[in-house]
């Protein structure tokens, strides 16, 4: 008996190998300690960052800064609550938390690109160093690319170059110091990433921020901050620095102007040109850095989303594929386009000129001026949507961030503020992109004027997010001025195009602009969840 | 059919064989000379017993007695004692010696608390049970007549709340035991015959009992993973003698016994009309006088889509027998039923199982045993849940004036010319909805009992689960409207495999030294699991030959594959336990369990789960023997704690993934990867601490009456806080990270009150319980824990929420005070300033906010709450009465003080139809007809006017007490009346029992909610991931598959 007993007891106790039993590591995931190992786990670790790009879809910015343009209305269906139509008009919208999927995409992008940048120290880059430096310029220009979204959105956000702890509440930067990281960032980007010109690179690195994106994009950033918060100097760059960037760009990037202003999107070129074959593709010399949408197999964040919120909604008529109505384009941009400019069909899609009819009331589009937006329209093909099987989540078409023509227009603007609107080569520059668009030097501009270039960049860069951000820039720091320029006056545009109700009528708060400067709301979530420690931008209010 | 008059009709034969298994000695019978005796058995009152129980004592040999109470029965040693047993009477044993006329007197024990109730591993005493646990037994719910146990335990367990989380067939229940007591799941720790599992591997014939352990005290035996309460569950074991087949089985039909008032195509199309000239003036109206006028009843989709007379059948065979060295139970069973909504048989849930259980002594100090279960289910289901995949939904609001089926379409199916965006319902179910999920189940145990030295006795015990499911769906091409379609077909298949297995080892000791006896165990328990998964689909053209993956045709290569395995989800474990109790009158039980969890970091990775409990019978004292009336009493107490672990492996683990980080460069996806999740090694156990004090009685003899008053302490709940979006969490996960916080506390009373008595022919056997519970909210990280969005419609605001000094899940909203019947109503509601109106931009017929703070502002700081889905009181009646050969019994179910947010229309799409609820809107009246809506004064003062949903007071779409309902109910859940024929009506056959009956479910449902149904399991959801999210949410109606009334009838047969 005792010996039983003796036996029982070991059993029990020698069962127990306890911790190493329940020492358990999953099989599917890799932990954080011992992943960042090799340049190959360095690349995925990037990529990761990278793929925060394609986290737009109906939200997207590129929507909502149009629409508070002076070029777009709200649209979108009736059943959407309005809001879109009360972003238009520079009022709040009606949920307090309507933009916080912007504010935490993009601070989850800054994490990846921060945890990017700190945990590539643990890698072993013996043999590599020179990718090294490239992949730490792609992951910097990252961060400077989504600090720059944020900021113009929500203004003086804090600066983040690390990874901070979730009960971590940094306080807001001050303009400087989020300009000086972006520019920090955009200078070693410049530095170090591939700088082979356009038509040398390899294919496979198609997609990556090059040396050429970086100036292009530290140009950008550079005159938004110069303009928004009227200061001449930034990180030791000026207008004559940016100058030297941004000619460096126009000079030896490889990169120019394809001869076509259609061929750069697929229903412009099929309505215009007459078929796909025109299509200049998705890498064509013209774009200097585009987001790769793509949607090989299943999977969410694949698709380019918001290009289905443009289309007229629930109508096909080829090659006009539908969407959701949003952003249909107002009436007085049409009529500002000179007939002769062949980027005003290719820009606009306008019902009654191209005898069209489309009956929005029957469709709930809540808005409907007459016109809608042609680029980045999905296309429709025998009278159903591209792509199959689904319009929604499938369309593969990049969004292009930095194109050519607003390299060259950004060369005359800095060249025309330092050397004066007679700047020869600044006038060429303006000219370059006109005579494209008129097909002749007819119509060509006999100076470089800051009016004239803004206008030009109106016209030929519609409806691709610059709009908004060349009024709020051109400012001055006088947000007076947003007024006049954006509040939206249904007379001046031929009514109301409402299909229903309150919310599409609502009287026009034409102050708001200038009490918010322009920015967003941010969201009251996350106010909260941040305790106070942060204030709402102005002019909004957290009630109702 | 001859029907004698009889007496004493009390046969309940699986009564008998319960006891028998516990009564019985284990000790090698002697046999000699055979001869037969006989007699007869009585009960005090000189009334005979049938189906009393006489066997010889330590032996297997035995009879019953017949209808009239006489036995006989072949014996062959005069030194055998002959015992006769019968539940609820005290045994009796008389030696043969060289009778051969015996006769049994029983007396009547009115305690039947000699009887043992299983705790956690072992069993004990009903009276000496010192913690808070409840005992079904079979034959209390088994006659409720329902596939699934949960289903048949409903409103018998005081403080045990059973919800359908759907009426539909086969779907699963959400079980509550003492309230919410974590945001993280409140499902009990389910054991079957000790081993971890889940109802639906049981089919409810097969359970001998249901022990539901209900406070920490008796819980604590199971340490972590016992916070919600613990529920054993004992199939039924062999008993040695003649073996006896059962066979049950019974058709029944079921219907929908309430649909819901919708609008008709007359009063739809006006309200469209009023809707629209209320919105917008200018407008020409949808629908002119004319067309109106022409319309009639139009479709009455809820009509469309049932089933009528669903049929329910179920079979159940059982064989049971033994012999001194061996017994079994085996059964066989088969159930199915048919959704009362159904569609071409989308409806539908099977079930077959089988069930092995045997028991050898092999030597005197040594016993092995197997339990076994396997069961099969297979499921076909049409979306349920939240709005998005709800057919009942679809129903209620898709507009009357169209045909469900139109012979000129291309598929037959009508569609609406009225709105575009209108989906016909039915042809959604035609074209949703077209999966089939299967699932085996094995779970079962082998096990080996020595008895080392008497009283010292070591058990080892090694069981698992092993499941596997498979699954596969297909979706046709459809055009239901221009924005829903499917333009490729698709397939998919998928399976799964998970296996979890538990290793138990106990050493128990029992001694008795005069007067004190002692008990005492001790034990480990190691338990281990892992998963395997693969998952498939491909779009393209679906072979007519078999619809698998691979007919299907493609052009492009769409196939996409997802497959999954881990292992080593373990648990490792020392438990001990001592009891004593002095002669049965003084009593205490102390526990303590170290539990080792692989789900939680290096540092917090071992806990220790106490508990105590002491009893005192008081009717022992010799000071209480006098007291008239009372026949027992015992008073007492538990304190205990429990732990709960996290629903997921790994959460405390600093992880990278690649799942959706990818990337194009050039034409080549490449793989991203980066953290998935913000780590967290401190997380620890959920903790919960409870107090019990009780008391079990028996009075008059004939009643008894158990009562409780607990407090339970629930905190450190193992959550998910939303950080803020500066962290960079969106880049992480979608999921926020864990920590511990929160604390709830669940305070309450239950008591049940029994009473069984026989007059003569008739006999009555009820119970009413009733459990009254407080939840309250006591701390919350950052105060709010807020429920998701869009869960009434797309867009729709948070509504319910955690948040302290409330009860979890509470609605939070507006509180309204009636309709704005003038605009002199709108303008003198202002703000303390008396000048600032609050809801400026309203309209008469707009509904009234209150500005709860006074501030003067209309925001997110006046809601509060405005009701809660958490029940006040839950209670339940249960009858068996008996008169002759006829039985009759009934089960009633109750809650209330809860409230139910119904929404069955979505907001942002205005041409949904309504319930006729809307009739009874604002409607502004003119004399002149002028068709002036912004003046003048309407009517109806609770529902606001008909827009478009896009007034500018947004009346619905700010979420306010318009939405609330009180949901309280009664339910007469079954109704069961049988006969039994006698058994000389056979007496040629083998046949040894066989009742007839017809039974009723959901016969009656008294509540006044206009919904489908009050009993409403939805709130808490599965997101796309497959995890449980706002487990504390409840009470939420977005159209509710209703359960249905079914009329059935059946056969119990004994050979």
């Amino acid at each position: 008996m005792k010996r039983i007993l003796i036996i029982l007891i070991v059993i029990m106790t020698g069962i127990s190998c306890n911790n190493e039993f329940l020492e358990k590591i999953p099989t599917t995931s890799s932990v954080v300690e011992n992943f960042y190992n090799s340049p190959t786990d360095a690349k995925q670790a990037l990529t990761s960052v990278y793929n925060m790009l394609l986290r737009d879809d109906y939200w997207s910015l590129h929507i909502y800064a149009e629409i508070r343009s002076d070029l777009f209305a709200g649209g979108a269906g009736t059943g959407d609550g309005g809001g879109f139509q009360l972003l238009d008009r520079g009022l709040q919208w009606p949920e307090t938390n309507a933009f916080q999927i912007h504010w935490t995409t993009y601070w989850g992008a800054i994490y990846r690109a921060n945890t990017y940048l700190e945990a590539e120290s643990q890698i072993d880059w013996t043999g590599n160093e020179k990718l090294r430096l490239q992949y730490q310029a792609e992951a910097r220009f990252l961060r400077a690319y989504f600090h720059f979204y944020l900021t113009r959105m929500f203004g003086e956000i804090p600066a983040l170059d690390r990874v901070i702890s979730p009960d971590e509440i940094p306080a807001r930067s001050s303009a400087e110091e989020l300009y000086t990281l972006m520019i920090e960032d955009l200078k070693f980007a410049s530095e170090n990433a591939l700088s082979e010109p356009y038509g040398q690179m390899k294919p496979e690195n198609w997609g990556r921020a090059t040396k050429w994106a970086a100036k292009a994009l530290l140009t950008r950033v550079f005159m938004y901050y110069s303009g928004y918060y009227n200061q001449s100097e930034i990180a030791g760059i000026n207008n004559s620095t940016a100058l030297t960037y941004i000619e460096d760009v126009i000079s030896n990037s490889g990169h120019n102007l394809v001869p076509e202003y259609a061929s750069l999107w697929k229903v412009p070129c099929v309505s215009e040109l007459g078929s796909l074959d025109s299509y200049a593709g998705e890498t064509n010399q013209e774009v200097i850095w585009s987001v790769r949408f793509n949607n090989v197999g299943s999977g969410s964040y694949g698709g380019n989303q918001f290009v289905r919120m443009i289309g007229p909604r629930g109508t096909n008529i080829d090659p006009y594929g539908q969407g959701w109505g949003a952003m249909p384009v107002l009436p007085s941009f049409w009529n500002d386009f000179n007939n002769d400019d062949k980027r005003k069909k290719a820009t606009i899609l306008s019902w009654d000129d191209e005898g069209l009819t489309y009956n929005w009331e029957t469709q709930q589009q809540a808005q409907y001026t007459g016109y809608s937006l042609k680029k980045y329209e999905i296309l429709s093909i025998d009278g159903s949507p591209e792509p199959k099987p689904d319009w929604q989540t499938m369309a593969d078409e990049d969004y292009i961030v930095l194109r050519y023509a607003d390299v060259l227009l950004m060369a005359a603007e800095l060249r025309s503020l330092v050397n004066g609107e007679g700047d020869a080569q600044a006038v060429t520059y303006l000219n370059r992109v006109r005579e494209r668009a008129f097909g002749n030097s007819n119509y060509n501009y006999s100076n470089a004027s800051i009016n004239n270039i803004l206008n030009e960049r109106k016209f030929e860069l519609a409806g691709e997010e610059i709009r908004y951000w060349d009024i709020m820039r051109s400012c001055k720091g006088d947000f007076s001025k947003l007024t006049t320029m954006l509040t939206y006056v249904d007379d001046n545009d031929g009514g109301d195009y409402s299909n229903s109700a309150d919310t599409q009528s609502l009287d026009v708060d034409g102050s708001n602009f200038e009490k918010t400067k322009g920015l967003f709301q941010i969201p009251q979530n996350e106010l909260d969840l941040m305790r106070g420690v942060f204030e709402q931008n102005p002019g909004y209010s957290a009630n109702d | 059919m001859r029907i004698k008059q009889h007496t004493g009709i009390r046969k309940n034969s699986q009564r008998i064989f319960i006891y028998l298994l516990f009564t019985l000695l284990l000790l090698p019978a002697a046999y000699a000379q055979k001869r037969t005796i006989s007699g007869t058995v009585k009960d005090a009152t000189g009334e005979t017993l049938v189906g009393v129980n006489i066997v010889i004592k330590g032996s297997s040999v035995g009879t019953a007695t017949d209808i009239d109470g006489n036995y006989t029965l072949e014996v062959s040693n005069n030194n055998d004692v002959l015992v006769a047993n019968y539940i609820g009477y005290i045994p009796s044993e008389i030696t043969i010696g060289n009778q051969t006329l015996i006769n049994f007197v029983l007396e009547k024990d009115i305690q039947d608390l000699d009887e043992v109730v299983v705790v956690g591993y072992g069993v004990q005493k009903k009276k000496l049970v010192t913690g808070a646990t409840t005992q079904l037994k079979n034959e209390d719910f088994v006659k409720n007549n329902v596939v699934q146990l949960e289903s048949a335990m409903q409103g018998l367990t005081p403080g045990m709340l059973i919800v359908k989380q759907s009426g539909q067939p086969g779907s699963d229940f959400n079980i509550t035991i003492r309230g919410l007591s974590s945001i993280n799941g409140n499902s009990p720790l389910v054991l079957i015959d000790g081993v971890p599992g889940s109802f639906s591997m049981v089919n409810p014939s097969d359970v001998e009992s249901v022990d539901v352990l209900k406070d920490a005290a008796s819980a604590a035996i199971y340490g972590s993973r016992a916070a919600n309460g613990v529920v054993l569950i004992t199939t039924k074991k062999g008993t040695k003698g003649e073996p006896v087949i059962s066979y049950d089985a019974y058709y029944g039909v079921s219907n929908i016994y309430k649909t819901v008032d919708v609008l008709n195509a007359r009063q739809y199309a006006e309200i469209m009309n009023e809707a629209s000239f209320n919105s917008k003036p200018s407008r020409a109206l949808p629908f002119t006088d004319e067309y109106i006028e022409s319309l009639g009843e139009g479709t009455n989709w809820q009509q469309e889509a049932l089933n009528e007379n669903a049929p329910s059948q179920s079979h159940y065979l059982g064989i049971n027998g033994g012999n001194d060295m061996s017994t079994y139970s085996i059964s066989f069973s088969y159930a199915s039923e048919e959704g009362i909504f159904d569609y071409d048989g989308k409806s539908k849930y099977q079930k077959l199982g089988f069930r092995i259980n045997s028991e050898h002594q092999l030597k005197p100090y040594l016993k092995i045993g197997e339990n076994l279960t396997y069961s099969h289910r297979e499921r076909r289901a049409m979306g349920t849940g939240n709005i998005y995949n709800n057919f009942i939904h679809d129903l209620l609001q898709s507009n009357p004036l169209f045909d469900a089926y139109d012979e000129g379409s291309y598929d037959g199916f009508g569609r609406s010319n009225f709105y575009d965006e209108q989906i016909n319902p039915v042809a959604s179910m035609h074209y949703n909805f077209n999966g089939t999920n299967k699932t085996d189940d094995l779970i079962g145990n082998v096990y080996a009992e020595v008895e080392i030295a008497k009283g010292l006795k070591f058990r080892s015990d090694f069981g698992g689960t092993l499941n596997f499911g498979y699954n596969y769906s297909h979706r046709d091409t459809f055009t239901l409207t221009p924005y829903t379609y499917s333009s490729i077909p698709s397939y998919s298949q998928g399976m799964s495999r998970n296996f979890y297995y538990n290793f138990d080892n106990v050493l128990s000791y029992q001694t008795t030294i005069d007067k004190h006896s002692i008990e005492g165990i001790i034990g480990m328990n190691a338990q281990d699991g892992r998963y395997f998964n693969v998952n498939g689909s491909r779009e393209g053209y679906l072979s007519n030959v078999a619809p698998v993956i691979n007919n299907v045709t493609t052009n492009i290569d769409t196939t996409y594959i997802y497959g999954d395995y881990g292992e080593g989800d373990s648990r490792f474990s020392y438990f001990a336990r001592a009891s004593y109790n002095y002669n049965e009158k003084y009593m205490a039980t102390v526990s303590i369990r170290r539990d080792g969890s692989s789900r939680f970091g290096r540092d917090k990775r071992y806990g220790y789960f106490p508990s105590a409990s002491a009893g005192w019978v008081i009717t022992q004292e010799d000071f209480m023997k006098d007291v008239a009336g009372l026949n027992f009493l015992k008073i007492r107490a538990s304190w205990g704690q429990n732990g709960k672990e996290p629903a997921d492996q790994f959460v405390y683990m600093a992880r990278v993934g690649s799942e959706n980080r990818y990337y194009t460069f050039g034409g080549e996806r490449e793989v991203g990867v980066s953290p998935i999740i913000f780590a967290n090694p401190t997380l620890k156990w959920e903790a919960s601490t409870q107090a019990n004090i009780g008391f079990d009685s028996r009075f008059m003899e004939w009643f008894r009456f158990t009562f409780d008053i607990y407090k339970k302490e629930s905190k450190d709940w193992i959550m998910q806080t939303p950080v803020p979006g500066i962290s960079g969490i969106d880049g992480i996960s979608s999921s926020n990270p864990y920590i511990n916080g929160g604390n709830v506390v669940n305070s309450g009373i239950e008591l049940e009150l029994g009473y069984q008595k026989s007059f003569g022919e008739f006999s009555i056997d009820m119970a009413a319980n009733f459990a009254y519970n407080k939840n309250m909210v006591t701390e919350v990280p950052d105060s709010i824990i807020m429920g998701s969005a869009s869960v009434l419609y797309n867009g729709s605001d948070e509504f319910y929420r955690v948040q302290e000094g409330m009860p979890m899940g509470f609605f939070w909203g507006y509180v309204t005070d009636g309709i704005f019947q003038t605009q002199e109503d709108i303008d003198n509601h202002v703000g303390p300033d008396g000048v600032k109106k609050l809801q400026a931009t309203a309209k008469p017929g707009d509904v009234k906010r209150l500005d709860l703070n006074n501030d003067g502002l209309m925001n997110d700081k006046d809601k509060t709450m405005i009701g809660d889905p958490n029940p006040d009181y839950i209670y339940g009646f249960r009858l068996n009465m008996a008169y002759k050969g006829f039985d009759l019994s009934m089960n009633v179910q109750g809650q209330g003080g809860n409230q139910i947010v119904q929404s069955y229309r979505s907001q942002e799409r205005f041409f949904n139809n309504y319930t006729t609820e809307i009739l009874d809107r604002w409607q502004w009246t003119d004399a002149n007809n002028n068709n002036v809506v912004d003046a003048g004064e309407g009517n109806g003062n609770r529902i606001p006017r008909v827009t478009l949903n896009d007034e500018s007071n947004q009346n619905w779409r700010k979420f306010s007490d318009l939405y609330i309902h009180d949901g309280d109910f009664v339910k007469i859940k079954s109704v069961n009346l049988g006969y039994n024929f006698k058994t000389s009506v056979f007496k040629n056959t083998p046949i040894k029992q066989f009742r007839v009956y017809v039974a009723a479910s959901n016969l009656l449902t008294i509540t006044k909610y206009n919904g489908l149904d009050p009993e409403i399991g939805y709130g808490s959801y599965y997101d796309s991931e497959g995890k449980l999210r706002d487990a504390y949410a409840s009470g939420i109606d977005v159209g509710f598959y209703p359960s249905p009334r079914t009329y059935l009838i059946g056969v119990n047969v004994k050979f």
